[in-house]
């Protein structure tokens, strides 16, 4: 393991990779920055660019998008209460009132801060955490691995819809969208409609590239917005964090680091989760608490720190059991899958070097991303300026460059199309994208460990309700379909009455 | 229920039929994977048909400010850019698809337009085709 972080740091270093680093981190906190762009449209959008990169560079960029991107959200939401992600309403609540105070520089500065070391503190939990849970992936089978795909399916889908139904409709169609693709195991061809693009199953990267970029293109395109305006002097007190704030909020940022990794380790819990959590947390241990949304410091802290720890803890189960921990992590899978990475304990030996580059380029993003916020919130202000009329052509336009890099097939620009068209109404109907996203990745395993386990059990699954493992994965799937189902009963009781 | 949640229910119920009268032509040990699949996919979207049906939500509300026509308008436009791609190539299909959308969702500074346009060409060729090496769609000039 030493020689290999050794070498990843050497990696990192490079020049190549810190000139992606860098570009990723700018790219991230503008897309994060700009309201209706989220994280996981700007890792979408970036993966085919990566592609024709060496496999290292190409990670290093996607890991700084998505750490700049968590962070950037917290810049428009702090000085236009408008959060260009959803991981920063709750740094909106206070950071506006400090702004309207005449605060903004001081909010910006502490959210900065905050945001880098929920960062570089999730990052050091990956860097000692995966390795070892990779080991413990090696004592799954394919009956444990099969168990593992469907209780990463069932969390995603119980956590990122509102309705249990609603999350289990978009998760089947994912599964039966996986099915397409030549049968491995007969030779037969299944749902080509007679395309050869399709043999090799369903393209990933279109699919996903449709379903967040092109489907949110539209989305912004739908009514008629008024450009954002920023009045010029927004930023008139210093940036730079007083030692008095940061003493302050220290045991804030602490401990919203620990809630957001945490969250992120949780198959299917996101950014959100971690910064409403994390700012409640804030609220509750304050010593003044009745100053959280009249414009607290600790509020601006505690969600910030939170959100961005979600960063390094949701890789740890995407790069060890193939897991994702949320819709950002199961399109950064799309990015390692591109480039011939299987997760689980190979990509920490045989392909160690690359992981290793991975997960210590997190800690170069953070540090950049800490520079670029406290020198360049100024500069980044003014890019939110840029119209949704002009953005969305764009967008669509590089959706479709996108979709056709990887294997130069216009089906797989249609493809594309079609899943934003699908995504479009999903998000009408408010039914979340990410179940099918995360289908389309873990259908095809889990269907291949199924016929695995069917075969080394002997053609029945019930043997593998003895093997320990199992079992606790069975359990934890029943434990979280139930907690939903009555959630969702409750949700449907409320709503009618 | 939203007219768009409706929609989302009707298309999947469509593409179980579809995709289920294409699996009786798989191997017959495995057909019954995608079949189970599609079943439950089918059964769940008649269900919460049917619940709309009997138990209508009293606090339906619809998004005024949407206005479809814009929607419509962008999708078939796009379309249409997808499917000259092979036919005219990327860059020209571009040259022309970006403004025409930009004018349309109202950018009417013509002067703009062109600026903008040509920047981001510029940007795409330079990043896409030199830097990274990316093929795009060529087509009959470029």
């Amino acid at each position: 393991m030493s020689d290999l972080l050794i070498q990843g740091i050497y990696n990192v270093f490079s020049v190549g990779n810190l000139f992606f680093i860098i570009v990723g981190t700018i790219l991230g906190i503008i897309i994060g920055a700009l309201p209706g762009l989220s994280s996981t449209m700007g890792v979408a959008l970036l993966i085919p660019i990566t592609f024709k990169m060496d496999p290292s560079a190409g990670l290093c960029m996607l890991g700084a998008v998505y750490c700049g991107s968590v962070y950037g959200g917290s810049i428009t939401a702090i000085l236009l209460r408008t959060p260009g992600t959803s991981a920063s309403v709750a740094t909106a609540w206070d950071g506006y009132e400090l702004t309207k105070k005449g605060f903004a520089g001081r909010a910006l500065g502490i959210s900065t801060v905050a945001s880098t070391f929920g960062g570089l503190f999730s990052a050091i939990c990956l860097l000692l955490i995966a390795p070892t849970l990779a080991r413990i992936s090696l004592r799954f089978g394919p009956p444990e691995r099969l168990f593992l795909a469907i209780f990463g399916l069932t969390i995603i889908i119980t956590i990122s819809s509102e309705s249990l139904f609603k999350g289990l409709i978009s998760g089947f169609f994912g599964m039966a969208i996986a099915v397409t693709g030549i049968d491995i195991i007969s030779g037969n061809l299944r749902f080509i409609w007679g395309q050869a693009g399709l043999i090799d199953g369903m393209p990933l990267i279109p699919a996903l590239i449709g379903l967040v970029s092109m489907s949110q293109a539209m989305v912004l395109i739908e009514t008629e917005r008024t450009k954002i305006q920023v009045s010029k002097n927004i930023i008139r007190d210093r940036i730079m964090p007083t030692i008095a704030d940061l003493r302050k909020t220290f045991v804030t940022i602490i401990r919203s680091s620990v809630i957001g990794t945490i969250i992120g380790i949780i198959p299917g819990a996101g950014t959100d989760i971690a910064s409403f959590f994390g700012y409640s947390e804030a609220k509750r241990n304050s010593r003044h608490p009745e100053e959280f949304g009249k414009g607290s410091i600790e509020g601006v802290a505690g969600p910030e720190a939170a959100n961005n720890a979600v960063t390094g803890g949701s890789l740890v189960p995407m790069l060890t059991l193939g897991i994702p921990g949320n819709s950002v992590s199961a399109v950064f899978l799309g990015g390692l899958l591109i480039h011939g990475l299987i997760p689980g304990s190979e990509l920490f030996t045989k392909h160690g070097v690359v992981t290793y580059t991975l997960m210590v380029s997190l800690f170069l993003s953070n540090i950049a991303m800490c520079a670029f916020g406290l020198i360049g919130a100024k500069t980044f202000i003014k890019v939110v300026k840029i119209p949704t009329n002009i953005l969305s052509p764009l967008i669509i336009v590089l959706s479709v460059i996108g979709s056709y890099a990887l294997r130069n097939n216009i089906i797989d620009v249609v493809i594309m199309f079609c899943f934003g068209i699908l995504g479009y109404i999903m998000e009408k109907g408010k039914y979340a994208t990410a179940p099918i996203i995360l289908a389309l990745i873990l259908g095809p395993m889990a269907e291949k460990e199924l016929r695995r386990s069917l075969l080394i059990l002997g053609g029945s699954i019930f043997p593998a309700f003895q093997r320990p493992i199992c079992i606790i994965l069975i359990l934890l799937i029943i434990l979280s379909l139930s907690v939903s189902f009555i959630r969702t009963i409750k949700l449907m009781k409320q709503s009618r009455t | 229920m939203k007219f768009a949640e409706r929609l989302l229910l009707y298309i999947y119920i469509i593409f179980c039929f579809i995709y289920f009268t294409q699996t009786f032509s798989f191997s017959p040990d495995w057909r019954g994977y995608p079949q189970v699949l599609l079943a439950i996919l089918f059964i769940l979207c008649v269900f919460f048909l049917l619940i709309d049906v009997f138990y209508p939500k009293s606090n339906e509300h619809y998004e005024s400010n949407i206005i479809f026509s814009r929607v419509i308008f962008v999708a078939v436009l796009t379309l249409i850019y997808i499917l000259m791609l092979n036919i005219v190539g990327f860059y020209l299909a571009t040259v022309v698809f970006s403004p025409i959308l930009m004018y349309f969702l109202g950018i009417k500074d013509i002067r703009l337009l062109i600026r903008i346009n040509i920047f981001f060409i510029i940007v795409l060729y330079i990043g896409f085709s030199i830097f990274l090496g990316v093929p795009t769609p060529q087509g009959i000039l470029f």
